[in-house]
């Protein structure tokens, strides 16, 4: 985009004939080029997986985060749902997560390690105006702990602050648990959107993001458009 | 589906206002006339009846089939005849002979053509109001599922949190029904009050039972009660049911159907009511399409296919069939697939097209014990559906998915789709001018096509009486049907054809001429066109590997 700029600047000021500042631009955007293909940017790629009991709203966390959308009458999710979304951690950072969405109906619950096996990152869903929702995130929390990777980051999320009049679990009941067992925290709505970015962001930020760089560049060979260039992957890969 | 459908003998017709003798079994008449809805028509005048004979049928038969009833013919026939709130009264039917020939295939189209006056049908809309239609349908029927402890699993006004007012309203009824059922052990299936149906089905430890006022048959409501039972087994499987009432009678199943299910359930039996062809005929719909694109999609599947690819659908919305690819070995189950499109549709309301997902089933016509897994993609609102054996192969099968329709879009075959989607299929297509609608199922195929502008809900009934009145165990069943003074115009009336042979089975609906010799011709037509055309009607051969 911004060389695009750039060369529209470049005609304009060709018909003004001043060479001065064509000079000027090319030289900044030659700056601007070696910026981009500097080893510093890096690109990651991560499994999360989105857990809680039926009706949180785990489908509309994703939805919220993935399409900015939300639709009050979803239909509930069967299985489960596997979503991509690419964020921009930081001017040098790219995140990459591949996200499963899955059924929170509890005759699914032995499918579950499927797809909590291999996964970095993992959000437990509960609702704030169902007490017994935050029972079974403690439940899935407990699960993931016991089961899936050493090192997976999870945070619990308090869903549909939207309904604060309804509110059945207070904030520091939750909240509680929550850094009793090291997990990062949010209270959010799919609904207004509120906090939804930030899980993903604050996930992203406590993701050892090093040590995923290289296997992640492999697998990813040609899939992501977003990515910001070609070049700058064999360097990360370096790095 | 027909396999298991629960024959009836249909030979008989009876008097007109003749009505039914209740079996005594289940009889409870006070709580049963809870259900009971005043008929809404007064029954015509007898003045007005019209019996249309079709070739060959001689009425002798069918006075002596009166002679020699005995009690059973006459439970089991008032069960097919006598329920319906306006039928035994405003129509007549007959059946052919089962070696009648109705007509040669050698016939020449163009002759054929040349017998039919050349005259569009008159527009059939004011003659189905559907909003009264739809009037009628509501509270004309109900499903229920329960335990056989009598614990309530669903009905059609279940809710998430299981607030159910139909089972609270019916439950001295339904429990009365259900242990006289069980307690006479009995091969009662169904019955009949004046103007209802009750039909069971008895899957222990399910039961599930059907109430229908709009004159469906027992074997059709025993078809519905065993896609509502397939269905539940599809998202439980058989072993997953026998081990939750093992040893705990009382067991409530609801505790495992989540809101997907009940969501799955509802849209069934919405399906049902709206009328789906489909299901009264136990096939499946396939889009019309150019041999050469269905080929190319066939060898792309073929090509593309991984190791773990079981089966693989390519799938219009409303389930409509484009191509299938499976093992030489295994057949697919119509019911089977019917359940699994109406998940995916259902699903897709609000998945869009770079989402993928992962979907247990339970195809319980195909192995009712375990589960498959389906890999569901949407493309331009097409679904792509590989099954797999294999839980773990969601990644390979993804790949696959994107390779497939990396070549679909390489060869134009989403676009081919799209447009004929679009167009659909109209009666326009078809040199049988004078028909309103029809439905052509070719049994080899187990596909059926029909026009696809039309709402068929405000057709049920006429198509519901047609199906009936067919002799399914007659080679070929020919029967003509008259509908005198329906709709708004008094001048107005509807005449219907069905007619099954060992190949196809045809149903057609016409307003505007109710000559019997027209409609047959124009069934000809009809099922001449569609054997003319069928590789691009339907899914022939499959890719089959």
């Amino acid at each position: 985009m911004s060389s695009n700029s750039i060369r529209q600047h470049t005609n304009s000021e060709f018909k003004r004939g001043n060479k001065s500042i064509i000079t000027e631009i090319q030289t900044e955007y030659n700056r601007i080029m070696a910026t981009n293909t500097s080893p510093e940017t890096r690109f990651a790629q991560f499994k999360l997986v989105l857990l809680g009991e039926s009706a949180v709203g785990k489908s509309s966390v994703v939805h919220r985060f993935v399409k900015d959308s939300f639709d009050d009458f979803r239909e509930s999710t069967i299985g489960a749902a596997f979503l991509t979304q690419t964020i921009q951690l930081d001017d040098t950072t790219t995140i990459k997560f591949e996200i499963w969405d899955t059924a929170g109906q509890e005759r699914y619950k032995s499918l579950a390690p499927m797809y909590y096996r291999n996964a970095n990152a993992a959000i437990v869903v509960y609702d704030i105006t169902q007490e017994s929702s935050l029972e079974r995130a403690k439940a899935w929390t407990k699960e993931l702990q016991r089961q899936a990777n050493q090192d997976i980051v999870i945070a619990l999320a308090g869903n549909k602050v939207d309904l604060e009049s309804q509110r059945q679990v207070p904030k520091e009941i939750a909240e509680t648990f929550a850094s009793e067992e090291g997990l990062l925290f949010f209270e959010v709505s799919a609904k207004s959107g509120e906090g939804i970015k930030e899980i993903f962001t604050k996930i992203a930020e406590k993701l050892p993001l090093e040590s995923q760089l290289k296997p992640n560049r492999l697998q990813n060979k040609g899939v992501d458009l977003q990515r910001p260039s070609t070049n700058n992957q064999k360097n990360s890969c370096c790095s | 589906m027909e396999d298991d459908r629960i024959s009836i003998d249909s030979d008989y017709i009876p008097e007109p206002g003749y009505r039914p003798q209740m079996p005594k079994r289940p009889q409870k008449k006070p709580s049963l006339s809870q259900l009971m809805v005043t008929r809404s028509k007064s029954p015509l005048k007898l003045a007005e009846l019209q019996a249309q004979p079709t070739t060959g049928v001689s009425m002798e038969n069918v006075g002596q089939e009166e002679n020699e009833l005995d009690t059973d013919r006459i439970y089991n026939t008032l069960n097919h005849y006598g329920s319906y709130h306006d039928s035994s009264n405003d129509q007549s039917t007959i059946r052919t002979t089962p070696t009648l020939t109705v007509y040669s295939e050698d016939d020449d189209l163009a002759n054929t053509l040349g017998e039919i006056i050349s005259q569009r049908s008159t527009d059939l809309k004011d003659n189905f109001d559907h909003e009264e239609q739809q009037e009628k349908l509501k509270g004309a029927k109900q499903f229920f599922i329960l335990s056989a402890a009598g614990k309530p699993i669903y009905s059609m006004s279940s809710d998430a949190d299981h607030n159910d007012d139909d089972f609270v309203n019916y439950n001295g009824i339904i429990q009365t029904i259900v242990s006289s059922f069980l307690v006479s052990g009995s091969s009662l299936k169904s019955f009949v009050t004046e103007s209802t149906r009750f039909t069971f089905l008895n899957q222990s430890p399910i039961i599930l039972l059907a109430i229908s006022k709009i004159g469906e048959s027992e074997s059709e409501l025993m078809n519905q009660l065993d896609l509502l039972y397939s269905f539940l087994l599809s998202a439980l499987s058989k072993p997953h049911i026998m081990r939750s009432f093992e040893n705990k009678e009382g067991f409530d199943l609801r505790k495992h159907l989540g809101r997907a299910d009940l969501s799955g359930l509802n849209l069934l039996t919405k399906e049902i009511i709206d009328f789906n062809p489909g299901l009264l005929v136990g096939a499946l719909q396939s889009i019309k399409l150019k041999k050469s694109i269905r080929d190319k999609s066939r060898s792309i599947m073929l090509n593309k296919r991984s190791k773990n690819v079981l089966y693989g659908m390519l799938v219009a919305p409303g389930g409509k069939l484009i191509n299938v690819l499976r093992p030489k070995s295994h057949t697919l189950h119509t019911t089977d697939l019917q359940i699994l499109f109406s998940i995916v549709f259902n699903q897709a309301k609000n998945h869009s097209e770079d989402e993928e997902l992962w979907l247990p089933i339970c195809f319980s016509k195909f192995n009712p014990n375990g589960f498959l897994y389906a890999f569901v993609k949407f493309v331009d609102q097409v679904a792509l559906i590989l099954i797999s054996a294999d839980r773990n192969c969601f990644f390979e099968l993804s790949e696959t998915s994107k390779k497939i329709i990396e070549d679909f879009k390489k060869h134009q075959i989403m676009k081919q789709i799209n447009e004929s989607l679009h167009h659909g299929l109209s009666t326009i297509d078809i040199p049988a001018p004078l028909i309103y609608h029809f439905i052509y199922k070719s049994k080899k195929h187990l596909q059926y096509v029909m026009p696809t502008s039309t709402n068929v809900t405000t057709l049920q009934r006429y198509y519901l009486r047609l199906y009936s009145s067919i002799d399914r165990d007659a080679k070929i069943s020919v029967s003509f049907i008259k509908w005198d003074n329906e709709g708004k115009d008094s001048n107005s009336s509807i005449a219907g054809l069905g007619w099954v042979s060992p190949n196809y089975e045809v149903y057609l609906i016409t307003g505007s001429i109710t000559k019997r010799e027209v409609l047959v011709n124009s069934a000809k037509s009809i099922v001449n066109w569609c054997k003319r055309y069928q590789e691009r009607l339907f899914v022939c051969e499959g890719a089959v590997f």
